[in-house]
C-alpha cells in the first residue's frame, strides 16, 4: 500500500511483473488520500504526502501481532522474516 | 423398647439419563462439551468470599431407647437448615448456627416427635432439657433412601427433599454426608410424592405409591446435574489471564447469568438450563466487546471453553512509528490498480494479513 494514485499502482505493478517476469499474488493497494496510511500512523513524519516503510502482521482477530519499521531509505526486510514471524504466531 | 418392623421394602431408582457428549473442535472460542466425571469435585467453585458471621450451638439429649436411632433437625421459619443423628447415649449438638429462634425437632421411627423453641446467640451454646420419645400406639411407614450425583455416584449432602402427603402436609428433610434421608412415620396407605430441588440439580417429582403401615419404602435417587458452562478467559496479546472480569450468559428466555473470573481467570456458570442456547457476554471498558453464542448444553454436561479479548487502547506511538503491536488494526477499504476494492475485514477470522507500507512512486 501507498499513497500513489490508481493509475501510479497500475504502473509500479506492471513494472514489478516484468521485472520478475511473473504475476504478483497479492494485492497493491492505492490510498491516495492517505487516510488508512495515517490511521496505521504510518505518515512519513518528514513528508506528509508519504507512507515510511513499515510491515505489520495482522492476526485473524484484526489485532496487530508484529510490526517492522524500516530505519534507512532502501532497508526493507526480507520475505523470509516475515514468513518467519508468521510461523511463529 | 419396640423392635423396628420388618417389611416389604419398596425400592424406587430414578434412571440416570444418558449421556450424549461431543468432542470440541479446533477453533478455541468454540465450547468443548463432556460428561461429568467422577473426579471432578462435587461442590461449586466461587471466588466469592465467605462471609465471616458469629454463630452459636445448642446441644442436648433424648433418652435413650436401645436400638432407636434419633434424628434431630433445626428449622427455621418452617425450614430445615441443620440436622444431625444423635449418638448411642441419646446425645446430640449442632454447631454453625446463626443466632436466632429456631425449632429442634427430635424424633425417630414409631415414636411421636417432640418439639422445643430455642434462641440461639453467637458465641453461645444452648442447652436444651432431656426429652423422652413416646412410642406410638399403631404402626407407621417410612422412608429412606440415597441422594447421588447421577454422572459421579457421588452422595449429595445437605439436599433438600419435601414429602408431599394428600392432604396437602409438607415435610422437610436434609441429606447427610452420605447423601442419606430419612422421612419417619409418614401416613400410611396414602399417596405420596418426593419433591427433590437442590442447587445446580434438575428438580424431581417423584409418586411414591401408598405404603403399608409398618413398612419402609427405601428410594434411592440419582440426580442429573444441570448444564454447566466453564472456561478461561485470557489477554488475546499477553496471553496473561484476566481476573475479577464479568461474564453474562444470557438465555433464550432472556434470564442473565454471571460470572465472575477468578484469580486465574477461570469463571464457572452453573445450573444452567437444558436444551438452550446461550450467548456469552463479556463487557469491559480495556476490552473490545465480545460476544459468543453457545450451543446448547446437556444436562449433565460440562461445556467448556477458552475466551481471548483484545485489548482496546494502547499507547500513542511519535508520528510515522506504526501503531503499537497489540492494537487492533483500523480496517480500510481501498482498491488496487485495476480498480478492484479490498477491506481487511475480508481477511476477518480466516487468515493473518502482512500490511506492507511503502513509499510508492515518489
Amino acid at each position: 500500500m501507498s499513497s500513489d494514485d490508481l493509475a501510479d499502482t497500475r504502473r509500479a505493478v506492471d513494472r514489478a511483473k516484468r521485472r520478475f517476469g511473473a504475476d504478483i499474488r497479492f494485492p497493491v493497494l492505492s490510498d491516495a488520500e492517505r487516510l488508512t496510511i495515517a490511521a496505521y500512523n504510518a505518515t512519513d513524519p518528514f513528508n506528509a504526502q508519504l507512507a515510511r516503510p513499515i510491515t505489520y502482521i495482522i492476526d485473524e482477530r484484526g489485532v496487530i501481532r508484529w510490526k517492522f519499521l524500516d530505519i534507512r531509505v532502501g532497508d526493507r526486510i526480507p520475505s523470509a522474516e516475515i514468513i518467519n514471524e508468521l510461523e511463529q504466531l | 423398647m419396640r423392635n423396628e418392623p420388618i417389611g416389604k421394602v419398596f425400592a424406587l431408582m430414578l434412571l440416570g439419563v444418558m449421556l450424549i457428549v461431543w468432542s470440541g473442535c479446533g477453533d478455541s472460542d468454540e465450547p468443548l462439551v463432556k460428561a461429568e466425571t467422577p473426579s471432578e469435585p462435587e461442590e461449586l467453585t466461587s471466588d466469592t468470599p465467605i462471609p465471616v458471621t458469629l454463630t452459636g450451638s445448642l446441644k442436648g439429649e433424648v433418652e435413650k431407647i436401645v436400638g432407636v436411632q434419633f434424628n434431630i433437625r433445626l428449622l427455621q421459619d418452617g425450614t430445615v437448615v441443620s440436622s444431625v443423628e444423635a449418638d448411642a447415649d441419646g446425645n446430640y449438638r449442632i454447631d454453625n448456627i446463626a443466632p436466632g429462634v429456631y425449632t429442634v425437632q427430635m424424633t425417630a421411627r414409631g415414636y411421636e416427635a417432640v418439639e422445643q423453641t430455642v434462641q440461639i446467640h453467637a458465641d453461645d451454646v444452648a442447652l436444651l432439657d432431656r426429652v423422652a420419645l413416646k412410642a406410638l400406639e399403631i404402626p407407621v411407614p417410612h422412608i429412606q433412601g440415597r441422594l447421588l450425583n447421577q454422572a459421579t455416584k457421588q452422595p449429595l449432602d445437605r439436599a433438600r427433599l419435601q414429602l408431599l402427603d394428600e392432604t396437602g402436609n409438607v415435610r422437610e428433610v436434609l441429606t447427610n454426608e452420605t447423601g442419606a434421608f430419612e422421612f419417619e412415620n409418614v401416613p400410611a396407605e396414602q399417596q405420596l410424592t418426593l419433591i427433590i430441588d437442590t442447587d445446580g440439580f434438575e428438580r424431581q417429582e417423584l409418586p411414591i405409591p401408598p405404603i403399608p403401615a409398618g413398612e419402609i419404602a427405601t428410594v434411592d435417587v440419582e440426580l442429573v446435574r444441570l448444564p454447566r458452562f466453564r472456561g478461561l478467559l485470557s489477554d488475546h496479546i499477553t496471553k496473561q489471564p484476566l481476573a475479577g472480569f464479568l461474564l453474562q450468559l444470557i438465555d433464550e428466555a432472556g434470564n442473565v447469568h454471571e460470572a465472575t473470573t477468578r484469580g486465574t481467570g477461570l469463571f464457572a456458570f452453573e445450573g444452567l438450563p437444558a436444551g438452550q442456547r446461550f450467548t456469552l457476554l463479556i463487557n469491559h471498558e480495556k476490552y473490545e466487546k465480545q460476544e459468543l453464542l453457545i450451543d446448547p448444553i446437556p444436562a449433565g454436561e460440562v461445556a467448556i471453553t477458552e475466551v481471548e479479548l483484545v485489548p482496546l487502547d494502547r499507547d500513542q506511538l511519535p508520528v510515522g512509528e506504526g501503531l503499537e503491536v497489540g492494537t487492533k488494526a483500523p480496517d480500510f477499504r481501498l482498491p488496487d490498480g485495476d480498480g478492484k476494492i479490498h477491506a481487511l475485514a475480508d481477511y476477518a477470522g480466516q487468515n493473518k494479513v502482512v500490511l506492507v507500507f511503502d513509499r510508492g512512486n515518489w
